[in-house]
């Protein structure tokens, strides 16, 4: 087992942290998760539109999933993009198993309202910023479930087309496509809406 | 438009930095801490156990492999100690080592018996030498006249024996004798024969009497007299095992032979009256032959032929 500092793990890439776990460092891992819980949450939850309950427990049989498959783990891709592939597939398999109509599905917004409870100085500034955020997750969760994945994990993830591309098993152009339109829906619903200063 | 210049396009339209910079403001959802500690402590012991499992699986591997191979020890064992066992042996009993031993154990010879033997014949000997001198005398000619009387047997078995060889006719005369069993007799009943019937006594010493000469003469009779007397002394002798048993047969054999010889005889000297008389005599003795019970009603043929000289010289033939 090899024995790392907490400064030269944080040094490594995501591929030598997962390699370093794999031969038995546990201590990469704990880095490499919180390099990337936060943005796998959201695009879970997202995905999930918003659905706190389920997205906690597929985030966390995603990340087990990492941890049963890291013995055969090799450093012949991006690690954020192995990452991806398999939180969406654990999603795919979600959704097939819960038949779900992802369509139908209404935007939750009492859970998104009390989880974004922060304790602001100002409260008008704060109720602002609370109704823009309802208004973007909820244009979100109304997007197609492909142009949704494109552009969360554009986001979330920071992925390039190609990596996109190959989480959701698609082509470049599919991708670039499903942006665009994702981007102008966004862009339709986000109009009447100014940036937080 | 390659895929490079479309990322740029994309990354510098200003509605989507406006909609990005939207997103990751208000966007800051984390996993909870118990999340937290959940995915990480599962994390940590899949390190653990893997370590350990990898830890305990050589002692399982090696177990395994012994648990298969348990024969080959036990093998190894049991063959030193069978060798050990056998070298053992030989080193504390020499006489197994010994050329005798090895040749009777080839020609499959009852080893055991024999190797009591030196005791046994120690044993007689510290008897012997406790025994008066009388005594040891006495037991020491008992014992030359009994190896002298089986000799003797032995010899006369060894000559019939010879005789059955060289005289194919007597010898069919033999089987056929030994065919109807009651041939022999027993020395009680032979006895009875001999004494009880004041006839028969006349007519028994009446073909013997021939066997010396075929006139008549008493001097035969007396040898008659002694054979029949000696019979039952060496069958007492003769029945101590079943090879003596078996040499008197042979020899009440040789006697009939010798009597069925004398019948011949009388016949061949046209001696009618003392042939009946010897016929009557000997089926007294072999009261069951049933080859000799024939012979009357043949010599009644003979009667007839021999009034003519072709019956005579058939009869010769």
């Amino acid at each position: 087992m090899n024995s790392f500092s907490t400064s030269e793990l944080d040094d490594l890439t995501d591929e030598d942290l997962m390699l370093n776990y794999r031969d038995g460092t546990a201590a990469a891992f704990d880095v490499l998760y919180a390099r990337h819980k936060g943005g796998l949450y959201r695009y879970v939850l997202r995905q999930l539109n918003n659905r706190q309950d389920i997205a906690n427990e597929l985030f966390q049989d995603i990340w087990m999933k990492l941890i049963n498959a890291r013995v055969n783990y090799q450093a012949t891709a991006k690690f954020s993009t192995w990452l991806y592939h398999l939180a969406h597939n654990r999603l795919v398999d979600y959704w097939r198993s819960e038949k779900f109509i992802k369509h139908h599905v209404e935007f939750d917004e009492t859970s998104e309202l009390a989880l974004e409870t922060d304790e602001s100085s100002e409260p008008h500034k704060e109720l602002q910023k609370q109704q823009m955020q309802q208004q973007i997750k909820k244009a979100i969760a109304e997007l197609p479930e492909e142009q949704r994945s494109a552009i969360l994990l554009k986001e979330e993830a920071s992925l390039s087309l190609a990596e996109i591309a190959e989480v959701t098993g698609v082509n470049r152009e599919t991708v670039k496509s499903r942006l665009r339109y994702g981007i102008k829906r966004l862009r339709g619903v986000l109009q009447p809406l100014r940036p937080v200063s | 438009m390659s895929n490079k210049e479309f990322e740029d396009e994309f990354d510098q339209d200003k509605e989507f930095l406006t909609l990005h910079e939207k997103y990751k403001a208000v966007s800051t959802e984390e996993p909870s801490e118990a999340i937290d500690l959940n995915v990480l402590g599962a994390a940590h012991s899949a390190v653990n156990s893997h370590h350990e499992t990898n830890n305990e699986e050589t002692p399982d591997k090696i177990k395994k492999i012994n648990k298969h191979a348990w024969y080959v020890p036990v093998s190894y064992v049991a063959v030193i100690v069978l060798s050990l066992s056998v070298f053992l042996k030989l080193a504390f009993d020499p006489e197994l080592m010994t050329p005798e031993f090895i040749e009777s154990e080839l020609n499959g010879a009852d080893f055991v018996e024999e190797s009591f033997l030196p005791e046994v014949n120690r044993q007689y000997a510290d008897e012997q030498d406790k025994m008066p001198a009388e005594q040891k005398k006495i037991k020491q000619n008992q014992q030359r006249q009994v190896v002298e009387l089986q000799k003797e047997r032995l010899e006369e078995v060894a000559r019939s024996q010879r005789k059955e060889k060289s005289e194919p006719k007597k010898r069919m005369l033999l089987k056929s004798q030994a065919a109807s069993k009651p041939l022999v007799m027993s020395p009680s009943t032979r006895s009875e024969v001999l004494n009880n019937k004041a006839g028969a006594a006349a007519e028994v010493t009446a073909p013997m009497a021939l066997m010396s000469s075929p006139v008549g003469d008493q001097a035969p009779v007396s040898a008659l007299a002694q054979e029949t007397t000696q019979m039952p002394a060496q069958e007492s002798v003769q029945d101590t095992g079943g090879l003596t048993q078996r040499s008197t047969e042979e020899a009440d054999n040789e006697r009939q032979i010798k009597h069925i010889k004398e019948l011949l005889k009388l016949f061949e000297a046209k001696k009618l009256e003392e042939l009946k008389k010897a016929l009557a005599a000997y089926r007294k003795i072999y009261p069951y032959n049933k080859e000799i019970e024939r012979l009357p009603q043949v010599i009644q043929e003979l009667e007839k032929h021999w009034k003519t000289e072709k019956g005579v010289k058939s009869l010769q033939n």
